[in-house]
């Protein structure tokens, strides 16, 4: 299969090597990809997936809508594997993001709406760099395959591991009653352990390795059923310089 | 020493970087950096167009639009909003706001996006003074060769601008 782009308006840069369409029905049969640039979500998904003289519809959820009672059917031209749409907004604009997930919902796995504004996609810019790795992963995909969309997504970002790194450094930033107040109220709270363990789960994924080097820097033992220790923030505040750097190496640094 | 979370799902982040690819992009280089060229010639020949170029047209409203994105755009990168969108949101409000302002002064005393604001704000004021002279020259039979000059000095802030905004952080800057 192959990636072809529809770039409605002609403002988002493109690079060149990519293919270009103006109407979806003149698609090759053969199931091609087809990820669209900027524009009017609602032609976009009239303009490729309607019956081809179906009154137009004012809106997307008035299209859900449509689509959902049986008043619109979905015809999914032949060379037509499936359907990415984007804007300089998230989820195209689409808010909320649930009427974004509806559209999807109307074809499962064959629409994709891009989470994150897209403002460009020329060469270098990280869409660019996205969209590349998606039409390489693509190009080995047989006709009937599973689309990878999440390659045009953002890595997820370990916010577990964020979050205790912002804790703790929090609480070294705040002098003393405020770093008992913040470490009392923390200790009370029934779901700090399933952030300990997934904090423990990512920052073993970003290292590449096991947990010794959280342990060596005084992190806590979290146990199987992902508790931690009662007041565990007492054992890390001795060597929080250690902690923080543990988490802290493991992200790209910025300045000095 | 800080670091960089590239959180693009995290608002305010998420709409600042749409909007700075879209300054970057849709204005400085496809619209004034592309432009200028033309602009420059068009003075130099006598015979040119006295219509004011789209770059020039269009200067006051996107002077406004990157004047407020250069005033966002210090809190955009705050560690703040990470507060408020992952699991320490589960705390009470006044322990998010202690552990926040903790953050946030830390990030702050870093300095790593004030300089950066400072200089797209002060390249905004140039541009929007060379930009003002080119308008209300442009179209006049005499001095066309001076004012030539004067879109050398407009190219060189609109490469500033775009220099700068290519030199923020691609995320959440942590301290």
């Amino acid at each position: 299969m192959n990636v072809m782009i529809y770039d409605s308006t002609g403002d988002k840069g493109f690079p060149d090597d990519y293919s270009r369409i103006t109407d979806f029905r003149t698609l090759p049969h053969g199931n091609s990809i087809v990820a669209i640039c900027q524009g009017n979500v609602v032609d976009v998904l009239s303009r490729s997936l309607t019956e081809q003289h179906a009154p137009r519809v004012g809106s997307c959820q008035e299209w859900v809508d449509q689509v959902r009672s049986g008043n619109r059917r979905i015809i999914w031209p032949p060379g037509l594997a499936g359907l990415a749409i984007l804007r300089a907004v998230a989820y195209a604009g689409l808010k909320p993001s649930t009427l974004a997930n509806q559209v999807e919902e109307r074809a499962p796995g064959r629409i994709h709406i891009v989470s994150y504004g897209v403002g460009s996609a020329e060469p270098g810019s990280l869409f660019e760099r996205r969209l590349r790795g998606f039409t390489e992963a693509v190009a080995e995909l047989r006709p009937g395959s599973r689309i990878p969309w999440e390659l045009l997504e953002p890595a997820s970002w370990p916010e577990n591991l964020v979050s205790i790194y912002l804790l703790l450094k929090s609480l070294a930033l705040s002098p003393p009653d405020r770093r008992s107040q913040i470490a009392d109220v923390w200790h009370r709270q029934a779901w700090r352990g399933r952030v300990w363990a997934a904090a423990l789960d990512e920052y073993v994924e970003a290292v590449k390795g096991g947990p010794q080097l959280w342990h060596e820097a005084g992190l806590p033992e979290i146990s199987d059923d992902g508790t931690v220790l009662d007041g565990e923030l007492g054992l890390v505040l001795e060597r929080l310089d250690a902690a923080l750097d543990a988490i802290r190496g493991v992200f790209p640094s910025v300045g000095s | 020493m800080a670091f960089v979370v590239r959180c693009e799902d995290v608002e305010p982040l998420s709409g600042h970087q749409a909007t700075r690819s879209w300054l970057s992009h849709d204005w400085l280089k496809h619209q004034v950096l592309h432009d200028v060229h033309a602009m420059r010639r068009a003075l130099l020949d006598t015979q040119h167009d006295h219509s004011l170029p789209d770059a020039l047209v269009a200067l006051p409203l996107w002077i406004e639009e990157v004047r407020k994105f250069a005033g966002e755009l210090i809190p955009a990168f705050s560690p703040r909003q990470l507060v408020s969108y992952g699991p320490l949101s589960g705390l009470p409000n006044e322990i998010q706001a202690l552990v926040a302002s903790a953050l946030d002064d830390a990030y702050l005393a870093l300095n790593v996006t004030q300089p950066i604001a400072q200089r797209i704000a002060e390249s905004v004021a140039a541009l929007e003074s060379v930009g003002t002279t080119l308008r209300a020259g442009w179209g006049r039979q005499t001095g066309n060769d001076l004012l030539a000059v004067q879109t050398d000095e407009f190219e060189r802030v609109a490469r500033d601008i775009h220099d700068a905004l290519a030199s923020l952080p691609e995320g959440v800057v942590v301290p």
